[in-house]
């Protein structure tokens, strides 16, 4: 009867006791970490990424480097984008970032009045540099450092160098882009034309579209009406890339076609793979980031002062396809 | 330990442990209830930067449109409640958030100085000016006011995972408090239960040991293996049973001792009874020899008349004085009717001389001493002669003994028998005596003067024995 008992205690104890500490060790599991509290002086610097659109995966890779490379730098990254095309949000971040006197802003350039004003006058009264990133604004007009991404005139040049000796130094090229073309795409347009200029027996024609899937595929339409014979189509944005060649191909053989575009957004991939566009430009947006972060971190610290005001060029090649 | 010591020792264990445990889930508690504030306190604060700055946009305004110094006073007064909202809101950066709250913290520096631009504009009166600042003043409280939605949307994302996670601990913490709850049963059962073992085994131990004491076992020792108050009664019951056992064993052997003298007694009883009996036909022997005596004398034989007399004489006296002392007078009389009768045996064969001094007749000596070392003499110097002999009996005086010497002229006797006759035990053998050996009346004579120097015996092979009493010399008769 003791002897029962007391084993059957015993037994009882054990088994709490498994229990118990394994229960225990759960608790500890389970405590939550609260974010650890900073010391009261952030000597770190503060860097914001300012796109106008988080979804593309352009400028989802831009920010990848350039957070990247703040990992490596010791600064704090963040990236604020807005939704959609909306100017307003992005202009918006920009003045937050201004008013909260961040260290640098890297920046999409945007060719509107609201972004040059801010740049020019808010960010020089609060003494924030700014660097753009990927597109580019004229350096008088917004008194950036410097820019840093591809050679827009160059790689348009590349594109019609190819096009032309594509077309055997003859035809008509339609060059698409916006109804009020950007800084970025005048500059593409004024590499077209300086490379067109060695090639009298070629004409080109701007196409400028607007923001809407009608509007692109109506302007589509008309150009196709008006030119019928023009076969060769250079495409400055990738944004209406889908919409031309979708109104192309709804209207006739899509083959015969020549169209060149710029950018690589994930639609434009593939419809190169699909064979609706024979080629584009690919750039390299993550470098874009990293190397704009560190040239704007190397400002800060007074490493490189002034930066190079044209710009620092990143690599890009020709994807054509069927390669 | 004493039972005392285990009862207090239990109850401080218990008490200890739930006070332990009490603690710390008190301790976790309040965590747990600090934790949950400071989330909240956040959102307040936060929210409280929208309202202040707001509230300095506001007074701004009333500035401008009214720059009394009541109303400056007002401004500053916002301003300094905004500085203060600014230092609490600098406490809430974490790693996660360092670059968002300093952007934060910032931006009301960008507003607090846009505000007081405002203000010195209003005093220089520079309209345009004041208006431009005014609206920057604005937008940057609009932007402040995006930005707190921003950061209380980043921290509500970053505190839900907290509070999941809170939530979680404290569902673990429920689980843990029951398996707690069962294990401290469980031991507090345990030990519950060993502890009132061990005061009841000794009890029953006792009461086990208390019954066989009851029973009458004295023997087995009580031994308890615990070392408490029970262990202490139990050294007490042993010592009694001990003292119980001791008084038990002395009353058996004083029951023993009685049984004995009772029985000692019955045997005592029971051969007086006997003696008495062997005394009745003495005395009709005695009587019966009388009866003879007076019949041969009235047939005429007068000499056998005279020997049985003679004899009823001897034995009488044998009957009656063996315990008894008696005077030298009495035992001579009773050695002459001994001889007397020894003489009708042995006719001319034996002679007895007599020599006594008169005066000593009175001297006291135990009974039957004399006539035995005659009987002695008689069997050892005259049965053994053909030609008889002659035993002599003389009572003397010697300086302060009485000397009574018997002598006889037989064959002596060797060295070896003189020796044994001294030293041996009364012989059986001999069927002629009178029961009463040589050995017996040294011993009582020894006795009865207290002295170990009272017979001595000489012989020579050939001549004779000589036996010689020494009688101490006695003016009184003494005392029996």
């Amino acid at each position: 009867m003791k002897r029962t008992v007391t084993r059957v205690l015993s037994v009882c104890i054990v088994f709490f006791a498994i229990f118990t500490v394994i229960s225990v060790w759960r608790v500890i599991q389970a405590t939550p970490h609260f974010p650890e509290p900073v010391a009261d002086s952030v000597d770190q610097l503060r860097i914001v990424l300012i796109t106008e659109n988080q979804s593309t995966d352009f400028w989802k890779q831009v920010e990848e480097g350039a957070i990247q490379a703040g990992e490596k730098q010791g600064v704090l990254v963040e990236a604020w984008a807005g939704f959609g095309t909306e100017d307003q949000d992005f202009n918006r971040n920009l003045e937050t970032a201004i008013y909260s006197k961040v260290d640098g802003i890297l920046v999409q350039g945007q060719d509107t009045e609201a972004f040059k004003e801010l740049t020019k006058i808010k960010a020089a009264f609060y003494g924030v540099p700014i660097i753009t990133v990927g597109e580019d604004v004229p350096a008088e007009e917004s008194l950036r450092k410097t820019y840093v991404g591809s050679n827009q005139i160059e790689a348009a040049s590349l594109l019609a160098e190819t096009m032309a000796e594509k077309m055997n130094y003859q035809g008509e090229i339609v060059v698409v882009g916006d109804e009020q073309p950007t800084y970025m795409q005048k500059q593409r347009l004024q590499g077209v034309e300086q490379t067109l200029e060695a090639y009298p027996e070629i004409t080109f024609t701007y196409q400028g579209m607007g923001d809407t899937k009608e509007e692109i595929m109506n302007a589509t339409m008309e150009r196709l009406n008006q030119s019928p014979d023009a076969t060769s189509w250079l495409v400055l944005d990738s944004k209406v890339a889908y919409f031309v060649t979708q109104e192309i191909k709804r209207r006739t053989q899509v083959d015969p076609y020549l169209i060149y575009s710029f950018d690589e957004a994930p639609e434009v991939r593939s419809l190169l793979q699909a064979g609706v566009i024979d080629g584009m430009i690919r750039q390299r947006p993550q470098e874009m980031g990293e190397q704009g972060l560190n040239l704007l971190v190397q400002w800060i610290r007074g490493e490189t002062v002034p930066l190079n005001s044209d710009g620092y060029p990143t690599p890009f090649v020709l994807e054509e396809a069927g390669l | 330990m004493t039972i005392q010591n285990k009862i207090w020792g239990l109850v401080s264990l218990a008490v200890l442990v739930m006070g332990a445990i009490w603690i710390a889930l008190t301790y976790s508690n309040q965590q747990a209830q600090e934790q949950y504030s400071s989330i909240l306190s956040r959102y307040l604060q936060m929210n409280e930067v929208t309202t202040s700055s707001q509230a300095l946009v506001t007074e701004l305004n009333e500035y401008i449109r009214l720059p009394v110094p009541a109303q400056e006073q007002r401004l500053q007064e916002e301003e300094q409640q905004l500085r203060g909202i600014q230092q609490r809101v600098e406490a809430l950066r974490t790693e996660t958030n360092q670059l968002d709250m300093t952007n934060y913290l910032l931006m009301m520096d960008s507003l607090i100085e846009a505000s007081n631009r405002t203000l010195s504009f209003v005093k220089q009166s520079e309209v345009d000016a004041v208006t431009q600042e005014f609206n920057e003043a604005n937008r940057i409280a609009a932007s402040l006011e995006d930005r707190t939605l921003y950061i209380l949307d980043q921290e509500l994302r970053t505190y839900n995972g907290l509070y999941q996670e809170l939530i979680q601990q404290s569902d673990e913490l429920e689980t843990l408090g029951l398996w707690l709850l069962g294990l401290i049963s469980s031991i507090v059962l345990l030990v519950a239960y060993r502890f009132s073992l061990s005061i009841t085994r000794p009890v029953h131990e006792l009461t086990r040991a208390a019954n066989e004491v009851a029973q009458g076992n004295f023997q087995t020792p009580i031994h308890i293996s615990s070392n408490d108050e029970i262990a202490f009664l139990a050294r007490t019951f042993d010592t009694m049973r001990e003292n119980i056992n001791d008084l038990f064993e002395e009353t058996q052997e004083k029951a023993r001792l009685e049984n004995e003298l009772q029985e000692s007694q019955l045997l005592l009883k029971e051969s007086q009874l006997k003696s008495l009996q062997s005394q009745i036909n003495p005395h009709f022997l005695f009587n019966t020899l009388n009866t003879l005596s007076k019949k041969a004398y009235l047939d005429g034989a007068e000499e056998t008349s005279d020997l049985l007399v003679s004899v009823a004489g001897l034995l009488r006296y044998s009957l009656k004085k063996v315990d008894q002392s008696v005077t030298l007078a009495e035992e001579v009389h009773v050695i002459e009717q001994y001889i007397a009768i020894q003489k009708a045996r042995f006719a001319e064969r034996l002679t007895f001389h007599l020599e006594v001094d008169e005066r000593l007749l009175d001297t006291y000596i135990p009974s039957l001493t004399l006539q035995p070392i005659i009987e002695n003499a008689m069997i050892h110097g005259i049965e053994k002669l053909v030609d008889g002999g002659t035993i002599t009996l003389r009572i003397y005086r010697e300086q302060e003994s009485v000397l009574a010497e018997v002598e006889d002229d037989g064959p002596g006797m060797q060295p070896e028998e003189l020796h044994r006759l001294l030293h041996q035990e009364v012989r059986s053998e001999t069927g002629h005596s009178t029961s009463i050996g040589f050995q017996n009346v040294v011993k009582r004579l020894q006795l009865f003067f207290n002295r170990a120097d009272v017979l001595t015996v000489t012989s020579a092979v050939g001549v004779g024995t000589t036996v010689t009493l020494h009688i101490p010399l006695q003016k009184e008769v003494p005392v029996e």
